[in-house]
């Protein structure tokens, strides 16, 4: 179960971020957080900005379990599933930079 | 689009015809390059392509619009369309007949009263759903004038399939005619 977690984890926190922004997206849109100007933009794209790169850093910070793993067969399995999620984070999560927010 | 499903289909014709005539020859080919190479990295940079083509396509058509952008309301119901032309005095609305003028650019506000509907003129611009409670954002432009017909792409009721209306994109001097409420 554990083993399972460890190599889990990437995709799982993947999971996890998308949602987050995905929430985040639609309830700054609807709290008019998209009005509200900040340091030359608006303040929805600060959170979501800032939200996107604290996971993509997040996922990052797993790759910490490659070296607890026990076997080297763990050890390849949690870095594929640990460099899938982070770089499925970066993509997935780039409209928040990239597109226009509320429409 | 044509071509480009073309060029594809040609490709692997040529794959697969070269495929029989080097029967029983010996692959050197690496598992590598199967699974890494053609597995994931060729779908993975074919789909970052799709992906950067339809969030451009997406900006195109939410876009905030430049100045001189017409503005029109269209609302869906069972079974009709409503237009508000928000032009001159007395903003002329009609019912199934969407104007406006060719070769601008126009973006429609797009909702319904009742249940979900959806706007839809196949030669001007994809579908975009009509929902109860919000707007949704669709920018058009018909190049020709001429009459473009539309029909609304959600199910939503025993009079779905007659839910029906047609755009008439005006020249200039009909666009102004519209305008001043005078309807040929
Ligand atoms: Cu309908």
């Amino acid at each position: 179960m554990r083993l399972l977690a460890r190599i889990s984890a990437g995709l799982i926190l993947w999971a996890f971020g998308f949602s987050l922004l995905y929430a985040l997206q639609g309830t700054g849109c609807a709290y008019g957080w998209e009005d509200a100007s900040l340091f030359g933009t608006t303040m929805l794209r600060w959170i979501l900005v800032a939200t996107w790169l604290l996971l993509v850093a997040a996922c990052l910070t797993l790759l910490r379990l490659t070296r607890a793993a026990s076997s080297d067969f763990e050890r390849r399995v949690t870095l594929a599933t640990v460099l899938a999620g982070a770089g499925t984070m970066l993509i997935t999560g780039s409209p928040v930079a990239l597109t226009s927010a509320c429409a | 689009m044509l071509a480009g499903a073309t060029a594809l289909s040609l490709l692997v014709f040529g794959l697969l015809l070269l495929a029989f005539l080097r029967r029983g020859r010996e692959g050197r080919t690496s598992p590598t390059v199967w699974i890494g190479g053609l597995g994931v990295a060729m779908p993975i940079a074919v789909l970052l392509a799709l992906v950067g083509y339809a969030l451009m396509l997406g900006e195109r058509i939410v876009a905030p619009g430049v100045s001189g952008t017409v503005v029109i309301d269209a609302t869906g119901r069972q079974w009709s369309w409503e237009f508000s032309h928000r032009v001159g005095d007395g903003t002329p609305a009609t019912h199934n007949e969407l104007h406006l003028p060719a070769g601008r650019p126009v973006v429609l506000r797009i909702a319904a009263v009742d249940v979900i509907h959806s706007f839809w003129v196949p030669r001007l611009a994809g579908k975009m759903d009509a929902i109860p409670g919000h707007v949704n954002l669709l920018r058009i432009e018909a190049a020709q004038p001429g009459i473009y017909e539309g029909q609304c792409a959600e199910f939503c009721g025993s009079g779905h399939s007659g839910h029906l209306f047609r755009v008439i994109a005006h020249d200039e001097a009909g666009w102004v005619a519209f305008q001043r409420g005078e309807r040929q």
